[in-house]
């Protein structure tokens, strides 16, 4: 699904047409505040915003949709793209920036590759929740061994941080290693790694 | 023959003389109603010496009498011309001390012809014998007449006028003139209240006024031959100014011409034919004249003529004029008219420059401004080029779109024409929305001469906001836009003024972002300014003006912008001057610059 957003209903129509044309489903909305209001945390697919709108622009958008818990993608069209604008949506992250007289096989290539990133990022996003849940089990205790053991402490080390005796250690250790399915230390600091590298405070939200 | 009657002859004979000089005075100039009354009163005196010549000879009591009588009237007739002719003469004097003089002068001769034998006496009784200068000569012995109190009433009146209108003459700066014939006068009054007294009581067989009399016309004498030296002077003074006049008017190629109205005779200095607006030699009517002027301006500037002539204004007036090598020559005219004592215009003078090397600067100077307006409107469409290119992509980015989608739908099987109907309607719009933008965009870069139409304000606003539109919404700032649109239709160059308030627009436009917080508000509003101008103020909540700098924000090269070239408020200016309007700046209380236009509204006539 693609969503567009262009506060030039004229335009709006006609780019409508032309992904409809190529087979894309489409959604308009005249503006980001519309789309918001609208947005169900479950939708599929990418963003085409205009730069330029009212009350809330393109970019303003974006970074809306990047604290929300469903970042789509965002494909940036403008009518005139000025040096500063595109610096500053790039800046921002901007997936593609092109202006609205591109050729037509540009703007297809750029919403489809947001929704391939889309799609890409959808599925890590839903491994890494799992991952968090098979986190989320673990005890306050259990949480506190686990910061230690990836800072690289020993079992004698960490019980002496945490007042408690080594065998205590030991018992936790190899509980969060079955709760977290994993066999080795390696296993275990690449789960914490791919459960919170990517967004390291949806990460502490999640907690 | 006796000396008596030389004496009395050539007293007669004096005062004939100064009556005639001043008859002919008043003759030539007709205003000259002082030199009048003195002839009349001379002629008075000369009769008056007859009149006591045959009065000492007379043979009877009854005879004295009668000839008495008559001396009265002479006598009446010198003392009312002379209070009258000092009035005039002098321009100082009471007025009701003149009317109670000649009131009771008049007064006297009721008595005088009613009442036996005069107003001298009640009665005449006998003639005393008296001997003067070898000749026995008839007094008068007789009983006096009351009424002779009104006589010596109006003989105090007649002194204390003369000497309150010597005193005033002083202040006119006429102290000379009050100061010879006051004390000849004032001595002519006493010695003849004298004689007549001395007469009364039978010493003298007369007042000897004809002689007395003769002090004051000699004074007068003086006077006149003071003011014939002085008219020698002054046609001497006339002849070095009128030179003087030549050589600075040749100098500075002044025309000098006068219009005599009533004869429609038109004069003007030698200068070489037509230059300076003048000609020279032969005297040429007004026609003639306009003739020679340019055929477009020879309405107006008759027109002019005549309105000044039936205003009483100053006429100033500038015209082109043919030469006589068909050149046109640009002469501006200044002149006064004089009216007579009607308020008939009589003639008009004045002078003529020719002033058509200014006139080609100032051309000169406006095409420069044209020129230098029409980089600038460059520069603001340089500032403008993003947003308009905005503005503009996005119809064709439309129709673009709009044409690959059509394209795919007519490549359907079966293809959904229905679609493609919808998407040429589409096209058809945006090709439209695109002309506008591009129309707006020209009329920055039309390059042109000012040239002057009439134009309703809120089009001319609404033309201007139409073209920062799309960059006042790419900035986010507000424009609030408030025009009547019943203000009268002003008169102007629309590029011109439109420039004027997309300059002032985007002033405030890079106010409000230098202040960076704050209202993002611009307000254009409009209201008549009194009768003749309409007033649009264009105000925003930005930065403001520094207060110091307030005094030369229109001087050119001016700017506080980083970019900026500093011609923006400059050549504001320069068009509204251009105009016949004004610009100024304020800073509002409540923060940000308050910038007001005063155009002048469109003549009645001009209204489309």
């Amino acid at each position: 699904m693609v969503f567009i957003v262009d506060d030039d209903a004229s335009f709006l129509k006609s780019i409508e047409r032309l992904l409809r044309s190529a087979g894309f489903v489409t959604q308009c909305y005249s503006s980001a505040v519309d789309f918001i209001a609208q947005q169900a945390p479950d939708r599929v697919g990418c963003v085409l915003a205009d730069l330029r709108m009212p009350d809330m622009d393109g970019i303003a958008l974006q970074a809306h949709l990047a604290r929300s818990g469903n970042p789509l993608p965002v494909v940036f069209l403008t009518g005139h793209g000025d040096i500063p604008t595109s610096v500053e949506a790039m800046r921002q992250g901007a997936e593609d920036f092109l202006v609205k007289t591109a050729p037509k096989e540009a703007i297809i290539a750029a919403v489809e590759r947001a929704l391939a990133r889309g799609a890409k990022e959808r599925v890590f996003r839903a491994h890494r929740r799992a991952l968090q849940a098979r986190l989320n089990t673990l005890t306050p205790r259990e949480e506190q061994v686990l910061s230690h053991v990836m800072n690289g402490s020993k079992n004698k080390q960490i019980a002496a941080a945490l007042g408690i005796d080594e065998r205590s250690v030991k018992r936790h250790r190899s509980h969060l290693m079955r709760k977290l399915e994993v066999t080795s230390i390696a296993e275990l600091a690449q789960l914490v790694f791919e459960a919170g590298a990517r967004e390291d405070d949806s990460y502490r939200t999640a907690k | 023959m006796s000396w008596i009657t030389v004496i009395w002859s050539m007293a007669a004979g004096v005062s004939l003389t100064l009556a005639a000089v001043n008859l002919l005075v008043w003759l030539r100039d007709r205003d000259a109603v002082a030199n009048a009354l003195f002839s009349v009163s001379a002629v008075a005196a000369a009769v008056l010496a007859m009149q006591e010549l045959a009065v000492m000879r007379a043979q009877t009591p009854a005879e004295f009498g009668a000839i008495l009588r008559w001396m009265h009237v002479s006598a009446a007739t010198i003392v009312i011309a002379t209070v009258w002719f000092i009035r005039l003469y002098l321009g100082a004097g009471r007025r009701w001390l003149a009317w109670a003089i000649t009131g009771l002068r008049l007064l006297v001769l009721i008595p005088n012809f009613m009442l036996y034998p005069n107003a001298t006496f009640a009665e005449v009784h006998a003639l005393n014998p008296v001997s003067l200068l070898g000749e026995t000569l008839s007094a008068p012995v007789g009983e006096m007449n009351p009424w002779r109190h009104l006589i010596l009433l109006s003989t105090v009146l007649l002194c204390i006028f003369v000497v309150d209108a010597a005193l005033a003459a002083r202040k006119l700066g006429k102290g000379r003139q009050g100061m010879v014939l006051g004390a000849s006068l004032l001595m002519t009054i006493i010695l003849a209240a004298l004689f007549s007294a001395l007469m009364v009581r039978g010493v003298l067989p007369s007042a000897f006024i004809a002689l007395v009399y003769l002090v004051f016309v000699l004074a007068m004498a003086f006077e006149l031959s003071v003011d014939m030296i002085r008219a020698r002077q002054v046609a001497g003074e006339l002849r070095d100014s009128r030179e003087r006049m030549r050589l600075a008017a040749r100098a500075a190629d002044l025309g000098l011409w006068e219009w005599d109205v009533v004869r429609d005779e038109i004069w003007s200095n030698d200068v070489d034919h037509t230059s300076a607006g003048v000609f020279g030699g032969k005297r040429i009517g007004l026609a003639d004249y306009l003739e020679l002027v340019h055929p477009d301006d020879r309405d107006r500037l008759e027109t002019t003529i005549r309105r000044t002539m039936a205003q009483a204004w100053e006429l100033q007036v500038e015209y082109r004029m043919i030469g006589a090598d068909s050149t046109e020559r640009w002469i501006s005219a200044w002149g006064k008219v004089e009216y007579g004592e009607s308020r008939q215009p009589l003639r008009l003078r004045g002078v003529s420059v020719d002033i058509t090397a200014r006139k080609q600067l100032e051309a000169e100077a406006q095409r420069h401004c044209s020129q230098l307006a029409r980089v600038q409107r460059g520069f603001v469409l340089g500032q403008l080029s993003s947003a308009l290119a905005h503005e503009l992509n996005q119809p064709l980015g439309a129709i673009l779109r709009n044409a690959e989608a059509g394209e795919a739908f007519l490549r359907q099987d079966p293809p959904n024409l229905a679609e493609v109907g919808e998407i040429l309607a589409d096209i058809q719009k945006d090709d439209q929305r695109a002309a506008a933008v591009i129309q707006r965009m020209r009329s920055l870069l039309q390059h042109g001469e000012l040239c002057f139409g009439v134009m309703r304000p809120l089009e001319l606003v609404q033309q201007a906001a139409a073209l920062l539109e799309a960059e006042m919404g790419a900035q986010h700032v507000a424009l609030g836009i408030a025009v009547p649109a019943d203000l009268p239709e002003i008169r102007g160059d629309r590029i011109h003024l439109q420039q004027v308030l997309v300059n002032l627009l985007l002033n405030s436009l890079d106010a409000i972002n230098a202040a960076k917080h704050g209202q993002r508000q611009i307000d254009l509003h409009a209201a008549r300014a009194g009768e003749a101008m309409v007033s649009l103020v264009v105000e925003d909540s930005g930065t403001g003006f520094a207060p110091a700098r307030l005094a030369d924000l229109f001087e050119p090269l001016y700017t506080t912008k980083p970019d900026g070239i500093g011609l923006g408020l400059s050549l504001c200016k320069t068009i509204i001057d251009a105009h016949g309007g004004r610009i100024s700046a304020v800073n509002r209380p409540r923060g940000g610059a308050r910038i007001e236009v005063l155009l002048p509204v469109a003549a009645a006539d001009e209204s489309a």
